[in-house]
């Protein structure tokens, strides 16, 4: 995986969702930094006006697997597959094991689910 | 010989831990449509104040999302039919260390997004109780 860094004049990371695109579509969101309004990140000063001065370029790369944690910007993310058969950056999901062994839970019987859901609609076949 | 009738249990209550909550429904900014459609069927749930239209997840279904012991619910709750209520909730049906039987809220989402990234409300499912994707 590699994260790109474009100095303080970037955008937030052209490789990931803006917030308000993943807010809509629930999609993880990654804030490399934060993000600014376009016309403060496009804005030229009179005195500088047709140089544009070329935007410094560091890349950091990170060797992850699939199940590790990372850290960015406070925020925790977890390292999953992605469908495109690489992998990609999700806020983590606390699997039940891990939740129910520190609560002294278990999941429950068949016979008990059987027993509660007898009047329950069934399964329709979309998950 | 005729099977002895089994004999059903009282209704389990249903339960939002906050780690899951967090994860869920907290992704999502204050006011976003998908969160205040949670918080508000879960303010519903919890209050009693509508019959609900439980039904049971698919134990194993052709996606690959394994939800055994699951059920769930399209929201929002008031939606006339399924293709009105595009997110759901699904609960897992848990004993606790009082041996009491509860609905354990496990998942929050979509259940069939335009974006072909994001993870369906199955698949978070699968995830929590399995520790990965289907």
């Amino acid at each position: 995986m590699t994260a790109v860094s474009r100095g303080s004049k970037r955008s937030g990371g052209a490789c990931f969702p803006n917030r308000v695109q993943a807010q809509a579509t629930g999609t993880p969101w990654v804030a490399l930094a934060p993000e600014k309004p376009l016309s403060r990140r496009i804005a030229i000063q009179p005195d500088t006006a047709g140089r544009i001065e070329p935007m410094a370029t560091a890349v950091k790369k990170l060797d992850l697997e699939v199940g590790e944690l990372v850290e960015v910007g406070g925020r925790r993310y977890e390292v999953v597959p992605s469908r495109e058969g690489g992998v990609t950056l999700e806020p983590p999901i606390t699997p039940v094991s891990e939740l129910y062994a520190e609560r002294g839970w278990k999941p429950a019987s068949e016979e008990d689910f059987e027993r509660l859901t007898a009047d329950d609609l069934p399964p329709d076949g979309e998950g | 010989m005729s099977q002895p009738e089994q004999k059903k249990l009282p209704p389990a209550s249903v339960e939002f831990g906050s780690r899951e909550w967090v994860e869920e429904v907290e992704r999502f900014e204050p006011g976003a449509v998908a969160r205040v459609r949670a918080e508000s069927a879960r303010r519903t749930i919890e209050t009693g104040g509508r019959d609900l239209r439980w039904q049971r997840c698919d134990p194993e279904h052709e996606s690959g999302a394994h939800l055994p012991g699951c059920r769930k619910l399209y929201l929002p709750l008031d939606a006339e039919g399924a293709s009105a209520a595009p997110h759901g909730f699904v609960f897992q049906l848990v004993k606790t260390s009082d041996n009491k039987l509860i609905w354990n809220f496990i998942a929050f989402g979509e259940r069939h997004p335009d974006n072909p990234n994001t993870r369906t409300v199955y698949e978070r499912a699968h995830k929590r109780l399995h520790g990965h994707y289907p």
